[in-house]
């Protein structure tokens, strides 16, 4: 240990040393002279004998280097600075090689951020393995939930033998007025436990605790978060107990959380937390939305917990309203070490296969370097030769080449890290892209560094061993002369070219089948069209946070909206609905068909409200009966219009106009504002076309339309069909909400269009990546053919010019050299084909609708490479065409 | 000159680190070529060492803190860096001089019995 240090401390002293070393053994070679003078030789004599007498002066001097300090780290520093001599001196080169690695090491660093922050990162407390989600399962409804009614929370709380601390939390967006300036924030409404559970500490003041949450309705208090209060308040330190306004409702600032604070998902990033007593329909047992998080209590185990937990389910469900949504649920816990599961389980598999892509880019990447390697070491047999002729060792040959190869991947790697981060902005940003309810963030950390660093030299040793090997064998006898092993390295060059090629491949098979995924997913025929229709989801206005009493019927002000959207000149049709298709809000009820006599038979179906115009606004065709008209409105007999597939259903395809269908679950608007919704029962009097209301993915539901005109509604959303642009539209459509429905706010207004893309951002965030990765690998291989076939022209110059000088046709030269790169094409595609078939099942779950024609997009993509390849092949090859063979023979 | 060679010893490996510290314990400081002079001396010339060979020993036992180097002068008014053994060096030199005769003997012992 104390060696080490000296021998440390003597490295970074060595010059002092060094010169003091020189001074003591010329001492002791004085000595040594003076000793053989005294014996009676002349001074001559004296000096060869005490030359003699030490021995070498300069092994002696050697010997004293290696033993005083690290010999190697002193060699490191000398073959660095000899490295990035040799490397300045071939900046072509380097730009290559530094250039593909920063893409290849660019693309895994990016993903890995992905990785590491939803699938690796625990939360930053305590213990984290000990934190769990809590979840439940309905096993009537064969369904999964992981949020709850605030009665079930309660519940679960009260579970004190399984959990120490339990908090519960929901997110929600808020505008905060500052003085007139509006920002969006991201809020998140806790319950008292969450910020002792996920570990925060207040900058200024306190944090939320339990006597925050108690009542519903009480005034609002609320914690900022360091970000929200630094640029959106100035970081005032006064800020505590001062009012500030959100959405209109005030909270009472009492605390400023520390900027590390990430709560329960490390994925989102919150600006201000308040108690959940915000919410005025809280203790309703109907409604859904608390995400649950507890910590295990001291001595149970994750297993005891999960089997005590779903021991006491009934315990639970039996002091549980029975008729509440979710009833005869089991409750689980889940690992929770890495905070709420938002994303992780949706994006586990992706993210798997999207490093297994990027580390084949990476393999590209390396054959380019090792190519490059090779090349270069080829042109250096001479150098090396003089090397080893002068006593280098062979080892400290191969540790030079493999630094130099270091250094070109800590090049490329720097490069990488800055081009992950923007690959990561832009990654998020098309993943979050026009999505209301999701604002993914994740970013590069100290793990994600450390990753790219270990890439990095993995890269160097893989891409740089070979031909560091190689290089050491050179013989330095022919070596001198320039020439060595030719046949060899030729075919491992070829070799790694074709691995090239057989990983391009693999990656735009890939490629191909996300593109054609993705294209169905946007081709699938929904059932209507959403091209150029516009949703505009109107509401009361006023605070969100009011309190629960029952509103207004919305439908003449929205009549009036609606009948003054449809005189604008650039409107087609409009109509009204309670919710427009894919927005992802839909309601369920139990109907039956109401015959003579019988038994009823009670079946599921999504139910909408859709206005007078909404099938023709939508394109849906009416297959049997009428559309919803004028004449269906409060008061008139209730009507009803099923789609085909709940006509099949109810196996009534051909008689369905006329029967009664019971269960219709609305308040009729002449019905007076009660409050349970009613067993309507309405007339069937059409039937209309299947359409996909929720997912593109999903077949059509079977549903059930009643007439929005007859329902007693406090908001809606309006669907305009438009010519021209949709900016001008949404601008026109909100003047005249202002005009003519004060009390009500547009809520959102999103095409159709985006609505369907936004359920395809992970299809699309594939598919971008897949390209891109396809792209990438393709063009690295190409680089690499282009170099193999360069690097062969010019070294077949003089065999070229001997050629052509006894006959050989031009184009025959270039045929030589075209058959190689083809040959590689054909191999690697020969290779490749096969292994993306078998790797295309790992894909399989997330692609949609593989079907013929997908090889036809492949064959496509397949024969792009081979172009590409060929004319990388094609601009060496063509220069071996115009060799000059009175030229070429004097080349050398 | 065949003959000569078979009478020098070479020093085992590792032996020189102990033997240079037992010279200075006795001796007290000296400066290398005194120490190389002593060893040719004591071993009657037949302990064949090139006197630069010493040095890395000496680098050795000083990073060790078993000696410490100074620059002085010689009886001849020369400079030279005197090697004085430390008090580490010292429990050193007893610890090393017990574990080379426990070997020795060990060896010995083995000698004998093989014959």
């Amino acid at each position: 240990m104390r060696r080490t240090f000296a021998r440390l401390a003597s490295f970074l002293f060595r010059g002092r040393l060094e010169s003091e070393l020189a001074r003591e053994v010329a001492s002791h070679l004085a000595l040594l002279e003076e000793e053989f003078e005294r014996r009676g030789m002349s001074a001559k004599e004296a000096r060869l004998a005490a030359l003699r007498a030490y021995g070498g002066v300069e092994q002696a001097k050697e010997l004293h280097r290696d033993a005083r300090s690290f010999v190697w780290l002193e060699q490191l520093l000398q073959d660095l600075r000899h490295a990035i001599r040799g490397l300045a001196k071939s900046p072509g080169f380097v730009a290559v090689a530094v250039l593909s690695l920063a893409f290849g090491i660019g693309v895994n660093t990016a993903i890995f951020t992905l990785v590491n922050g939803i699938l690796l990162k625990q939360l930053p407390v305590a213990e984290p393995e000990r934190i769990v989600q809590l979840q439940a399962s309905v096993p009537r409804l064969n369904d999964h939930l992981s949020g709850f009614s605030y009665p079930v929370f309660r519940e679960l709380s009260a579970q004190t033998a399984i959990f120490a601390k339990v908090a519960g939390f929901t997110q929600q967006s808020g505008v905060l007025d500052l003085a007139g300036t509006p920002h969006e924030l991201a809020m998140q409404l806790v319950t008292g436990q969450y910020f002792s559970l996920f570990g925060g500490r207040p900058v200024l003041g306190r944090l939320l605790g339990e006597e925050d949450n108690r009542v519903v309705g009480a005034p609002a208090v609320c914690v900022l978060s360091y970000r929200a209060w630094q640029t959106y308040l100035n970081g005032d330190p006064h800020v505590l107990n001062r009012t500030i306004r959100v959405d209109g409702k005030p909270f009472e600032v009492v605390g400023v959380v520390a900027p590390e604070f990430t709560g329960a998902e490390l994925q989102e990033q919150f600006d201000l937390w308040a108690p959940t007593t915000v919410l005025p329909y809280r203790d309703s047992p109907n409604y859904i939305w608390i995400r649950t998080m507890a910590r295990l209590a001291p001595g149970v185990s994750f297993a005891e917990a999960r089997a005590r937990l779903e021991a006491a389910s009934a315990g639970i469900e039996s002091r549980l309203p029975k008729d509440r949504a979710n009833a005869e649920a089991v409750y689980r816990v889940t690992d929770g070490s890495k905070g709420y599961d938002r994303y992780r389980n949706d994006l586990r598999d992706p993210l798997v296969i999207l490093m297994g892509a990027v580390t084949m880019v990476l393999l590209v990447a390396c054959a380019n370097l090792a190519n490059l390697l090779l090349a270069r070491a080829h042109e250096r047999v001479q150098e090396f030769a003089i090397k080893l002729a002068l006593g280098v060792s062979r080892w400290r040959l191969v540790r030079q080449l493999l630094l130099e190869a270091f250094l070109l991947t800590l090049g490329g790697g720097l490069a990488a890290v800055f081009l992950a981060y923007r690959l990561n902005d832009l990654l998020l940003g098309l993943f979050n892209a026009g999505s209301r309810y999701q604002a993914m963030r994740v970013a590069p950390d100290a793990r994600v560094l450390l990753y790219t660093l270990a890439g990095c030299f993995a890269t160097a040793l893989i891409a740089g061993l070979y031909p560091a090997w190689q290089a050491s064998r050179t013989d330095a006898g022919p070596g001198l002369k320039g020439s060595s092993g030719d046949v060899r390295r030729s075919f491992v060059r070829r070799g790694l070219i074709l691995v090239q090629v057989t990983l391009a491949v693999v990656l735009l098979f890939g490629a191909s089948l996300f593109t054609h995924s993705l294209r169905k997913l946007k081709s699938v025929n929904l059932g209507y069209d959403i091209d150029r229709v516009l949703t505009v989801e109107l509401n009361q206005s006023g605070p969100r946070f009011g309190s629960p009493k029952p509103r207004v019927s919305a439908l003449p002000v929205l009549a009036n909206v609606l009948a003054r959207v449809r005189q604008i000149p650039n409107v087609e049709s409009a109509a009204l609905t309670d919710a427009s298709p894919l927005s992802g809000m839909y309601i369920n009820t139990d109907v039956s068909l109401v015959e003579g006599r019988g038994e009823r038979r009670e079946v599921e179906v999504a139910r909408s409200m859709a206005g007078q115009g909404y099938f023709s606004t939508l394109r849906m065709p009416l297959l049997q009966g009428r559309d919803f008209s004028t004449a269906d409105r409060a008061g008139s007999r209730t009507v009803v219009i099923i789609n085909q597939r709940f006509a099949a259903q109810l196996g009534i395809e051909h008689d369905a106009i006329g029967k009664h269908l019971d269960g219709l679950g609305f308040d009729p608007e002449n019905a007076g504002g009660n409050e349970a919704p009613q067993d309507v029962v309405g007339e069937i009097v059409g039937i209309v076309g299947n359409s996909r209301n929720r997912d593109v993915r999903e077949e059509a539901l079977p549903m059930a339309y009643v007439a929005f005109e007859q329902a007693r509604v406090t908001g809606g959303d309006l669907l305009i069909r438009y010519r021209g642009p949709s900016r001008q539209l949404e601008s026109a459509v909100r003047q005249i909400v202002k005009t003519e429905a004060p009390g009500y706010q547009v809520s959102d207004s999103i095409t159709m269009e985006l609505l369907r893309d936004n359920l395809l951002s992970q299809d699309r965030l594939l598919t971008f990546l897949s390209a891109l990765f396809g792209v990438l690998g393709t063009a690295l291989a190409l680089v690499g053919i282009y170099g193999l076939i360069a690097y062969s022209v010019t070294r077949r110059t003089r065999e070229i010019g001997i050629r052509i000088s006894i006959g050989a046709q031009r184009g025959h030269v270039l045929w030589l050299f075209l058959r190689e790169s083809i040959l590689l094409l054909c191999a690697g595609a020969a290779i490749g084909t096969p292994l993306a078939l078998v790797l295309a099942r790992f894909i399989r779950k997330m692609l949609f609708d593989l079907s013929p024609s997908s090889g036809m997009d492949i064959a496509v993509t397949l024969a792009l490479l081979a172009a590409g390849g060929l004319m990388a092949a094609l601009a060496p090859g063509r220069r071996a065409m115009r060799v000059d063979p009175v030229r070429a023979l004097r080349y050398d | 000159m065949a003959s000569e060679q078979k009478t020098r010893i070479q020093v085992l490996q590792g032996t020189l680190d102990l033997i240079v510290l037992r010279t200075l314990a006795t001796m007290g400081p000296q400066h290398a070529y005194a120490i190389a002079t002593r060893l040719q001396q004591v071993s009657d010339d037949s302990l064949l060492l090139n006197q630069g060979t010493l040095y890395p020993a000496l680098v050795r036992l000083e990073q060790q803190g078993w000696i410490r180097g100074t620059w002085g002068r010689t009886e001849s008014n020369r400079e030279a860096k005197f090697y004085a053994i430390t008090r580490a060096g010292q429990k050193a030199l007893g610890e090393e001089t017990r574990r080379w005769r426990e070997m020795a003997g060990l060896v010995e012992k083995l000698l004998v019995e093989e014959r």
